[in-house]
C-alpha cells in the first residue's frame, strides 16, 4: 500500500468515526441510553479525544487542498507499518464504540462514572501509539506535512 | 396509649425493627423510620385518633471527622421528602388488605415485576421493578417504585396512605440496569411522582369501594 493510499484510509477512517460517534451518543440519548447530562459529559470527553487527531488530519488536508496527491508516485510503506496504522486506530474506534453502547444498553458498565474512568483509561493507553501513527502520516519534519509538496508546482 | 398499645401498633405496622424507644421527656415513643418517609409518617400518625402529637425529631450528634460517616445521611435529609397520598374508604380492614394486594398486582401486571417487601396487618409494602416510562411517561427511562400502603382503620371508615419512593435509570435496551445505577426521583421529579401517587390513591380507592 502506498502512503497515499494509507493516508486516505486513515483520515477517513477518523474523520468519519469521529462525527459517526457524536452522532451515535446523540442516537442513544434519543432511546434513552443516557440522560441529557450524560449526553453532553460523554461529547465533552469523546469529542476532544478524537479532535485532537482529526485536527492534524484536516489541517494537512487544508495545507494541501491544492495539491493532487498521486498513487503512482507515492512510495511504498511496509507491510507492518500498514498494519500497525490501520490496526491500532481501528481497535481504538472499536475500544470507544463498544463502551458508549455497552453502556447505554446496560451490557456491562453500571455506573456513569466507571463509564467516564474507562473512556479515560482507554484515551490514555491509546493515545501514545495512535498520536505516533496520525504524525507519521499526517506531519513531516519541518512544515507538518506540507514540504513534500513544496518543489511541485501547484495545480491551476 | 399504654406500653401494650405501643407494641401492638408497632407491629400492626411492621415498626418494631425500627428501634422504637421511650423519648427522653418520658412521654412519648420516638421511632424511626426510612429516611425521606419521615414526614409521611408524622402525618399518618397525626391521623390516628390514639395519638396525641406525632412529630420528627431533631437527631443531635457529636463527633470528630464524621464527615464520612455521616455524608449518605445529610444528603439524603436535605432531599425532598418521597411523596404521600391519602384517601378514605368504607370497607373492612381484611377485605381492603386482599384487594390492594390484588390491585396492585393487576395495576403492574405485563409492566413490571411486584414483590412484597413488608406484609403487616395494618400495612402493605411492595417493591415494583423493571418499568418503563411508568412516572416519567416523556422521559422512557427504567423505573423502580417501592410503594407502601398503610391503613388506619376506625369504627366507620377506613384512612389509607400511599407513600412512594421513586428511582430511575438509563438503558437503551431490554437488559435492566443494575440496582447502583438507579438514581432518586424525587430530586428532580417530585412533581410526576406526586401526579403518580395521587393518581395509584384515587384508581385503588375506586378500586377498594367496587363491589
Amino acid at each position: 500500500m502506498t502512503e497515499s493510499t494509507l493516508r486516505i484510509a486513515t483520515a477517513g477512517l477518523f474523520v468519519v468515526s469521529h462525527f459517526l460517534t457524536l452522532v451515535l451518543v446523540g442516537a442513544l440519548y434519543l432511546k434513552r441510553g443516557f440522560t441529557f447530562e450524560e449526553t453532553t459529559t460523554t461529547i465533552a470527553i469523546i469529542a476532544p479525544l478524537f479532535a485532537g487527531y482529526t485536527t492534524l488530519i484536516v489541517k494537512h488536508i487544508i495545507a494541501n487542498r491544492n495539491r493532487k496527491s498521486d498513487p503512482s508516485t507515492s512510495p511504498i510503506q511496509s507491510g507492518l507499518f500498514v498494519f500497525v496504522s490501520l490496526f491500532i486506530p481501528v481497535v481504538f474506534i472499536c475500544v470507544i464504540v463498544s463502551m458508549v453502547l455497552v453502556r447505554a444498553y446496560n451490557a456491562g458498565i453500571s455506573d456513569f462514572e466507571q463509564f467516564k474512568i474507562l473512556l479515560g483509561i482507554v484515551e490514555g493507553a491509546f493515545a501514545v501509539y495512535v498520536g505516533l501513527i496520525i504524525n507519521a502520516l499526517f506531519t513531516t519534519p519541518g512544515n507538518q506535512g506540507a514540504d513534500r509538496y513544496r518543489d511541485e508546482p501547484p495545480e491551476v | 396509649m399504654t406500653i401494650d398499645d405501643i407494641e401492638t401498633f408497632a407491629s400492626d405496622y411492621g415498626l418494631e425493627g425500627l428501634s422504637g424507644r421511650n423519648s427522653e421527656a418520658g412521654n412519648g415513643i420516638v421511632f424511626s423510620v426510612p429516611v425521606r418517609t419521615e414526614e409521611a409518617w408524622v402525618f399518618t400518625l397525626r391521623r390516628f385518633p390514639k395519638i396525641a402529637e406525632a412529630t420528627r425529631i431533631r437527631a443531635d450528634v457529636v463527633a470528630v471527622h464524621s464527615e464520612g460517616a455521616f455524608a449518605t445521611f445529610i444528603v439524603s435529609n436535605d432531599r425532598p421528602r418521597a411523596p404521600l397520598s391519602f384517601a378514605e374508604v368504607r370497607q373492612s380492614l381484611e377485605r381492603t388488605l386482599v384487594r390492594t394486594e390484588a390491585f396492585l398486582n393487576a395495576t403492574f401486571r405485563g409492566k413490571g415485576n411486584v414483590a412484597p417487601l413488608k406484609k403487616n396487618p395494618k400495612r402493605i409494602s411492595v417493591e415494583v421493578s423493571g418499568l418503563r416510562g411508568e412516572v416519567l411517561k416523556s422521559e422512557g427511562y427504567w423505573e423502580k417504585l417501592i410503594i407502601e400502603c398503610i391503613f388506619a382503620p376506625d369504627e366507620r371508615r377506613m384512612d389509607f396512605f400511599i407513600n412512594i419512593t421513586g428511582s430511575y435509570a438509563t438503558g437503551a435496551g431490554s437488559l435492566r440496569p443494575a440496582d447502583d445505577s438507579f438514581d432518586d426521583m424525587d430530586q428532580k421529579y417530585k412533581n410526576p411522582l406526586q401526579s403518580f401517587a395521587d393518581k395509584l390513591t384515587v384508581e385503588l380507592q375506586n378500586a377498594l369501594e367496587r363491589n
